[in-house]
């Protein structure tokens, strides 16, 4: 009697986390603001924000530098706009911009055994897989199509496992 | 004591050399040109992108981090250097263009 039920229940596991390759496979991490540790800001004149970068702290507990990123990382690009004064961004006292609360954008990566499969061997960024949320967690575009820009760009660092930053903060905190 | 006076001439000769420098970077068959650089606190880098295509200032050195976003030909960006320390400077677009900073006060 047991055995039918643990069996329907691993199916229903299989089919959540089996979801089609795209955006709507990668969950969004919910109170990550405070569960994740952010590693890095960069400043974006161009656009007056500063992105704040998140990890898991499994993933940077057990990454080794110059390895293959482990399955399971994930990875956030949290977009604010920044202080202005006028129209110019304003800098604190070493240069740096300074966020506003607002969050605008929240790019989220990550990588799961096998994701990478389902992608052409042009376009596969390892096993990793993009999305792109709303402060509130909303993907703001489901379309697979809308995300051929994260698969192309970060295929330049195929050398950091696709990452532009994480994988280079990983080996100057640990070699 | 003699180490002191050393560093008050140190000082002071910093502090006559004053004004805040502008360095230029090119970026011609996608190299940064010079390849590294040593400034002070509140000297400029400024980016000109003399090659035939797009080009990126990207430092992605925690404490430094910053994307001057993309860069057709012909036009320049600035870094202003507000921070003592070293960062790298990469392209985006070019993962072997790279140029090693160094800021000191
Ligand atoms: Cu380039």
């Amino acid at each position: 009697m047991r055995r039918p039920i643990s069996l329907a229940l691993a199916g229903l596991l299989l089919s959540a986390s089996g979801a089609a390759a795209g955006p709507e496979r990668v969950a969004f991490p919910a109170g990550y603001q405070d569960g994740f540790v952010r590693y890095l800001d960069v400043d974006r004149p161009d656009r007056k924000i500063k992105r704040l970068f998140y990890v898991n702290p499994a993933a940077l507990e057990t990454a080794k530098a110059g390895d293959p990123l482990p399955d399971g990382t994930v990875l956030i690009m949290e977009d604010h706009p920044v202080e202005l004064d006028g129209e110019a961004p304003r800098r604190d006292a070493e240069g740096r911009f300074i966020a506003t609360p607002e969050v605008t954008n929240v790019f989220v990566m990550e990588k799961q055994p096998g994701w990478g499969e389902a992608y052409p061997a042009d376009t596969r960024n390892g096993d990793w897989d993009y999305a792109w949320f709303d402060a509130a967690g909303t993907l703001k575009h489901s379309d697979p199509e809308r995300y051929a820009g994260c698969f192309n760009c970060h295929q330049s660092r195929a050398g950091r496992d696709f990452t532009f930053t994480f994988f280079k903060y990983v080996e100057d905190l640990k070699r | 004591m003699g180490r002191c006076l050393a560093l008050a001439i140190l000082f002071s000769g910093l502090a006559s050399a004053g004004q805040a420098a502008e360095i230029t970077v090119g970026m011609a068959a996608a190299d940064y040109t010079p390849a590294t650089v040593e400034a002070r606190v509140g000297d400029r880098l400024v980016f000109l992108n003399d090659d035939s295509v797009d080009h990126n200032v990207f430092v992605p050195t925690a404490g430094h981090a910053v994307d001057l976003g993309k860069q057709v030909p012909g036009a320049r960006s600035e870094l202003p250097l507000g921070k003592a320390g070293a960062f790298e400077v990469e392209c985006v677009i070019h993962p072997d263009m790279h140029l090693q900073v160094r800021v000191v006060r």
